[in-house]
């Protein structure tokens, strides 16, 4: 209990923070001076009072005579069987950007989709969410970035003239033997991989180059050497006992990180009864949430993974009684680590997010020696989503270059923005002869592409899916193309002359191939979204030693650098750049940072100190400038920017944010490397305000986050725990208490399980239409969310532990906002909600002041009709995306989570229809819904047997501020760490 | 004769669809459309088949215009012995049962729906009905003098003489005691009138394959128009000059009924008395007595003050509010006088929000068969049909209007609260023109959730409420009422 929390290290080192508003007030003068002052130059008279008095006048005139406006209902001419006007439907689908895949279910109110589910008939995403999937509805609705019609050179045409042309050329470049490059991104759907099949068959010269700005080849190319195979084995986090990572934030945006979350909360997981905790172990150079999870992060160079992995496979060969290779680094946590690797044989799991082929052959060979293979990694569903290899793209540019491609075909691929030499790639395409880009949104690409023939947006298609062998899933369109859309398979199928639209061709080949059945079976599997082959039996993979030994060589004879390395990461709302122009997203807070609006330069303080530079300062690497965040935990000598920002053309909210920083990505030995030891950084004069919502509302150092250790927690479960049954006591009251009559609903949210991955937060965000502000409202602290991801570091500044804990409205019993709400706007419902009356609100601002969770939101502006937040609330497409059953908040009023009572009441309402009991778990917030790791539970105290309430009577349940005695109805369970100590 | 509706009701394809609890209604309503169609679809019989055929036939069959739900007929004595005919029209199914193999062809090409036994019919009545058959010809083209296709480009004068026949400022040739003005209103009014407006016909008239309005005043189609129509013979050349005006005013549009400002005249009287009244106080001084200056201040702030305050509490309240709908739908006619369930139309009012305005589908499944109406005749069921061919559907205008800010659920209340529909709505059943009953304000809201008593023992839902099942069992309270399950929650109907 006695661990310090804090929030940012200007809190640590009790600094004051900067107010950025102060100096709007200049000094030697008061607030009252400036208004005075600004009274007098205001032309104000006895004229002007008796104008106001006419016009009050006036409008009570016109008032007294105003008319109601007729309001039109206007109901189908023929209504389609499956719709209910006012009532949503659900469509199974699948979410595919060419590296991450959900399966979802859409709901669709009124013929629109408003809002996207997690599928939990899925085995490989069961339900859960992350934040692009969330998001990715709303850019649907994108009217000023997506393509309205195919396009010539930057001026409409016609999908007629443009198919005739373009076929023509694709026949004459075919007949004359000229290459064809359809450049994609990874490609998961069996019926669109058998159509470019086809199409290759149909167009001679035709070849396929798949193309991942963020690739797995360094796994992919490995696993080739080592099994024979170039796949992504399954990963089970679930059934390892000891997980060493090094640098893979398989929680957040490494491979799949929603199906590794789940796993790995499983593992984490201490509720019924559960004594066993995994431990885990991350080496990395940035703070990710991974990191944050792990019950022993250890701060690492990038170049320094080499030495750690040779040293781990030494210690382990040591132990295994096999050949040792050359020897690595000597840290002593990889020694520790080694002996508890060799306890838990057979149910370890190392993992490494290197893109470097000899790491990643290192890493399979530990894994051999642990016995992993076929224990926690399987190779009988590897996963299909990445199948880039970075030198296809790399002979493919030097081709465009010499003037060998005839054709160039971009399907989802952007590689002016995100390829490591773009002037490479625009000299290249430059010789193309023909250029055909299908991407939906404009790009940086295609300002150099012939045409562009905008597919569908993914919720306007028709697809397959089959992101493990053996797991397929089905897309279907949720809505009819907003514009003169087309899926480029369609465009594929119109070049060949094949008859038929790609709808019947993917039910055809479904029918086939995949179901090998009739209508009846591929109607029931497009309900449900998934289709899954029986896993095949388990089959042994063994290991081609031979390559060990070399790839030990060459690890070892790797330089080590002494200059500062840079490292490049995917964060968890922009991923590789693909939805940068996404609002929600660009305003979604970092869950380690806290920053939006921004990529940085994170830098630990040492070295900050080192290069003479501070926070706000601006850095020039290798002539980007990129402005520096002091990020505790972040290795010493390093910087790591993210991926994704500093986008030039594609579309008004991504233009001109942050900095592109892929051109400092590194090509080395067959493989694209998110690494650059030899950039030249160099302090600017400029200076540069990040957006961050790191202080608001800081918790100045009370018992908000109980945390223990595994071996505490064993002996006692109430470990770190044990204020909650002292503050219990002393809750009296001389008041009569209230009665939930009913239902009375709670929330229990475990620390546990939540990795920070900030799902929830852009579930909520769509669910309850909440608006976007722009970084300058978030600098002054009137972010919008309901619900946001507290982050609090504990102990050393230079590796910190990181706690997360969401937080929305804890749904008081005794609530302080509610008493002193002069116009009792917010009150207690009788179900225990803490409610608010938008309507009767009038803006006093008393319930935020008193709120001691700061969850409370002030609406500042109109922010759905005003055309200064831009944000795809303000116009009539993209108002689509709000939820007709949640109010749309004016101006000067205050809201906060309303525990989704909507969702309730519906389900409340669907219960009582249907003459039923509402059942335990029938009822899901968006937040828990979303969630990919089942952290947030909801449900209703007053029955005893709700899962709810067995989370409450948990010894690690707890309420923050409960000495208060506000008696809040969300719970926290304490976090409990494997810690290496295991006693607090 | 019951047996005949359950038929009757199985050949409409579109009645099996709207699942079981409609079929009821449709009982209901199929036995009124027998009842209007043997009542009002006899044209001037001039001979006994005629009248017969239209009595029997012309529900199920066409002469020429193809297959409704039977087939066609014309030239169906060339193709059949007229003996089997005669035979078929008395018992089609005994010789279904029986075998005869053309029977069973007919009744298996037509979807297996048997045709109605006419075993009432005479000898001789079905033989008329047969021969009428033979003997059927389609009707001449009428001769017209003028051009009937002529919608647009009228000249000044014709326009101007077509005015002044439809305002009845020139009499017409044939006679007639009132203008086409004084039925068909050109100004809007907010009084129940059937007939059609100047701009309603003037709509028929100009839509592409619209009204032919030569056809329609030579012979009137339903029996509300012929009886109206009975005095006016107008001549084509007369209709020529109306349809200028039709033409003319479908361009101009409807001039909007004014309603005298009564509240603004009183306003501003009492404004301009205060403004002279304080003129006179300050500056012209005409009256002695201060007191006299001072009762009309305080009378006129005392009427300013109670109008804006009336006015302010009945801001976008519209009790009362019966606005004018595109089609004249009496609800009397039909939830009254035919007893149509209220939820046949309203159809989602039992698991959605709203309770859901009928489509065009929904109104076709009897006006498919129903072609003419008691009120209004023809013109206004033909908007259906001319909704259904252009593609454009009938925009009514609501009449309940709940903030947005609301959120009500007709499930909720008919549903889960068996709520009866005129407990809010009034008695629809007798109103032509639906208007709104209840105020729809908060006070009213709350006012009924205080009092009514929840069916607490039979849902299974309320099982939940352990609390109140105890204090009723120990007979603490005797009912539950939804304040009591929170009825009275802001987030009840505020989210």
């Amino acid at each position: 209990m006695e661990k310090k929390y804090w929030k940012s290290t200007e809190e640590l080192n009790n600094q004051v923070v900067p107010d950025y508003n102060e100096n709007l007030i200049p000094e030697g003068k008061n607030l009252l001076d400036l208004i005075d002052e600004e009274i007098a130059q205001k032309p104000s008279s006895r004229r002007n009072f008796l104008k106001f008095c006419g016009f009050s006048f006036a409008t009570a005139a016109i008032a007294s005579s105003c008319e109601n406006p007729v309001k039109k209902a206007i109901p189908y001419l023929n209504k389609p069987e499956d719709v209910t006007p006012g009532m949503a439907s659900h469509y199974a689908t699948s979410y595919f950007d060419g590296s991450e895949y959900n399966s979802i279910l859409v709901k669709v109110r009124d013929g629109r989709p408003i809002k996207i589910e997690g599928n939990t008939l899925s085995d490989v995403t069961k339900g859960g969410t992350t934040a692009r999937v969330q998001a990715s509805v709303l850019s649907l609705y994108d009217g000023l970035s997506r393509h309205k019609s195919p396009m010539k050179k930057g001026a409409d045409t016609n999908w007629a003239s443009a198919d005739a042309e373009i076929s023509a050329s694709l026949r004459t470049i075919s007949a004359a033997g000229g290459t064809i490059v359809l450049l994609t991104s990874n490609i998961i759907s069996p019926a669109t991989k058998k159509l470019i099949e086809e199409f290759k068959a149909a167009f001679p010269g035709v070849r396929q180059v798949v193309y991942d700005p963020v690739s797995a080849s360094g796994i992919l190319m490995a696993n080739r050497d080592c099994y024979g195979q170039a796949v992504i084995p399954d990963y089970l986090f679930d059934k390892a006992e000891v997980i060493a990572s090094f640098s893979a934030d398989f929680l957040g945006t490494w491979l799949s990180p929603v199906e590794y979350t789940a796993r790995y909360a499983q593992s984490r997981n201490l509720t019924n009864g559960e004594k066993k905790l995994s431990y885990h172990i991350q080496f990395e150079t940035g703070l990710t949430i991974t990191g944050s999870k792990a019950d022993k992060r250890v701060p690492v160079k990038p170049s320094e993974e080499a030495g750690l992995l040779l040293q781990l496979y030494n210690e382990i060969a040591a132990k295994a009684g096999q050949a040792t290779a050359p020897a690595g680094a000597t840290h002593e946590a990889i020694t520790a680590l080694a002996g508890r690797l060799w306890e838990s044989k057979g149910k370890s799991l190392v993992v490494s997010g290197s893109n470097d082929p000899n790491q990643q052959i290192m890493v399979n060979a530990i894994n051999q020696l642990l016995e992993n293979n076929g224990a926690t990694i399987g190779f009988e569903t590897p996963l299909l989503t990445r199948q880039a290899i970075d030198n296809e793209m790399e002979e493919l540019v030097g081709q465009m270059n010499a003037g060998s491609i005839g054709e160039l075909i971009l399907w989802n691929v952007n590689p002016v923005y995100d390829y490591y030499k773009p002037e490479a790639f625009i000299s290249g395409i430059g010789k193309v002869k023909l250029t055909v880009s299908f991407n939906p949104v404009m790009d940086e690409t295609q300002e150099y592409v012939d045409y562009i023939l905008p597919s569908h947006h993914f919720l306007e298609s028709w697809d397959d899916a089959e992101p493990k062998r053996g797991f397929f899933s089905l897309s279907q369109p949720t809505i009819r193309p907003l514009f003169s859309t087309r899926q480029p398979q369609e465009s594929l199928m119109k070049w060949m002359g094949k008859e038929g639209d790609y709808y019947s061709y993917l039910k055809n080949f479904w029918m086939t191939d995949i179901l090998k059945a009739g209508e009846t079976e591929w109607k029931t599997t497009l309900q449900g979204g998934v289709f899954q082959k029986e896993t095949p039996a388990a089959t042994a993979v063994t290991l081609n030693t031979a390559i060990v030994a070399p790839a030990a060589q060459a690890l070892s004879a790797s330089k080590k650098s002494d200059s500062i390395e840079i490292s490049l990461y995917q964060n968890l709302s922009m991923g590789n750049g693909m939805h940068t122009n996404n609002p929600w997203l660009m305003e979604l807070p970092d869950p380690v940072s806290k920053i939006c609006w921004d990529n940085f330069a994170s830098l630990s303080q040492e070295t900050a100190k080192a290069l003479g530079v501070t926070a706000g300062n601006v850095l020039n690497i290798n002539g980007l400038e990129v402005p520096v965040f002091l990020q505790p935990g972040q290795a010493g000598g390093t910087i790591s920017i993210a991926l994704g920002y500093g986008h030039t053309r594609f579309g008004k909210v991504a233009d001109g944010v942050g900095v592109n920083v892929y051109p400092l990505a590194t090509y080395e030995n067959g493989t694209l490397r998110l690494y650059n030891a030899a950039a030249k950084v160099e302090m600017t004069d400029r200076e540069y305000q990040l957006a961050t919502t790191q202080m608001h509302g800081s918790m100045e150092g009370r018992p908000i986050v109980r945390e223990t250790v595994l071996g505490s927690y064993l002996e006692s479960p109430d470990a770190g725990n044990e204020l909650h049954a002292e503050f219990e006591k002393k809750h009296v009251t001389l008041y009569k208490e209230t009665e939930y009559k009913g239902h009375h609903w709670a929330m229990a949210i475990d620390l546990n399980a939540c990795t920070g991955c900030s799902a929830c937060v852009i579930a909520c965000q769509a669910e309850n239409n909440i608006p976007v502000v722009g970084k300058e409202e978030v600098m002054k602290t009137r972010i919008m969310h309901w619900i946001r991801i507290d982050r609090y570091y504990a102990g050393d500044e230079k590796n910190p532990e990181v706690v997360f804990q969401p937080l929305m409205c804890q749904h008081c019993d005794n609530a302080p906002c509610e008493n002193v709400c002069p116009v009792s706007a917010t009150n207690h419902s009788s179900e225990g909600l803490n409610q608010m009356a938008y309507n009767r609100c009038i803006g006093t601002k008393y319930c935020i002041n008193n709120c001691p969770y700061k969850v409370r939101r002030f609406n500042w502006f109109r922010y759905a009709t005003n055309q200064k937040f831009d944000y795809n609330m303000n116009d009539d497409l993209s108002r689509m995306v709000l939820n007709p059953d949640v109010t749309v908040r004016e101006r000067g009023v205050v809201e906060k989570c309303s525990l989704c009572v909507q969702r309730i009441q519906e389900k409340k309402l669907l219960a009582k229809t249907e003459n039923r009991p509402l059942q335990d778990g029938e009822i899901l917030p968006a937040c828990a819904q979303g969630c990919p790791s089942k952290a947030i539970v909801f449900g209703d105290l007053n029955d005893p047997q709700s899962r709810v309430s067995q989370l409450f009577k948990d010894p690690r349940n707890y309420h923050l501020l409960e000495e208060l005695h506000t008696l809040p109805k969300v719970g926290y369970l304490t976090l409990v760490r494997n810690s290496d100590e295991n006693k607090a | 004769m019951i047996k005949k509706y359950i038929q009757l009701q199985n050949m409409n394809p579109t009645a099996s669809k709207s699942g079981l609890r409609p079929a009821g209604v449709l009982l209901a309503a199929l036995l009124t459309i027998i009842f209007f169609i043997a009542d009002t679809g006899i044209a001037n019989a001039q001979n006994e088949g005629k009248q017969l055929f239209e009595k029997n036939c012309i529900v199920c069959h066409k002469l020429g215009g193809g297959k409704l739900v039977g087939p066609e007929l014309l030239g169906v004595t060339q193709r059949r012995d007229k003996a089997w005919i005669a035979k078929f029209i008395r018992n089609s199914k005994e010789m279904i049962d029986a075998g005869d193999p053309v029977a069973v062809k007919v009744y298996e090409e037509n979807s297996k729906i048997p045709m109605l036994t006419f075993t009432n019919l005479s000898d001789a009545e079905i033989n008329s009905i047969i021969d009428y058959i033979e003997k059927w010809e389609p009707e001449k083209e009428k001769v017209f003098t003028v051009d009937i296709n002529k919608k647009e480009g009228f000249a000044k004068t014709e326009i101007l003489r077509g005015e002044r026949l439809y305002y009845g400022l020139i009499p017409f040739e044939n006679g007639g005691t009132k203008s086409c003005v004084s039925c068909h209103n050109a100004i809007t009014t907010d009084s129940l009138n059937w007939s059609p407006s100047a701009m309603d016909l003037a709509d028929a008239f100009m839509e592409k394959d619209g009204m032919n309005i030569y056809k329609s005043m030579g012979e009137p189609n339903s029996d509300v128009m012929k009886k109206s129509h009975a005095e006016y013979k107008l001549t084509d050349q007369e209709v020529f000059y109306i349809a200028a005006f039709l033409s003319e005013f479908h361009q101009e549009g409807m001039t909007k009924h004014k309603i005298f400002p009564v509240k603004l005249m009183t306003f501003l009287l009492f404004a301009l008395l205060m403004t002279l009244a304080l003129i006179d106080l300050i500056f012209t001084k005409k009256i002695k007595y201060k007191f006299i200056h001072l009762i009309v201040i305080i009378v006129g702030l005392g009427v300013h003050f109670n109008l804006a305050v009336v006015e302010a509490q009945s801001l976008s309240r519209t009790k009362d509010y019966a606005p004018d709908q595109p089609i004249k739908f009496s609800h009397k006619v039909h939830a009254g006088d035919n007893k149509t369930d209220c939820k046949y139309c309203h159809s989602t009012t039992e698991y959605g929000k709203s309770a859901g305005i009928p489509s065009n589908n929904v109104c076709l499944n009897c006006h498919k068969v129903v072609l003419s109406g008691r009120n209004s005749g023809k013109f206004e069921i033909n908007k259906i049909h001319r909704a259904d061919k252009s593609g454009k559907p009938i925009e009514w205008v609501r009449v309940h209007n709940l903030a947005d800010h609301v959120f009500f659920s007709h499930a909720q209340h008919v549903n889960a609260g068996k709520v009866e529909c005129e407990k809010c709505h009034g008695d629809v059943a007798g109103m032509d023109i639906v208007k709104q009953f209840s105020d729809l304000s908060m006070g009213w809201c709350i006012d009924c959730h205080r009092t009514t008593k929840v069916n607490f023992k039979d849902n299974k839902y309320y099982s939940n409420y352990l609390k109140l099942h105890e204090e009723l069992k120990s007979g603490k309270i005797d009912s539950v009422t939804v304040e009591q399950i929170g009825g009275l929650d802001c987030m009840k109907c505020h989210y």
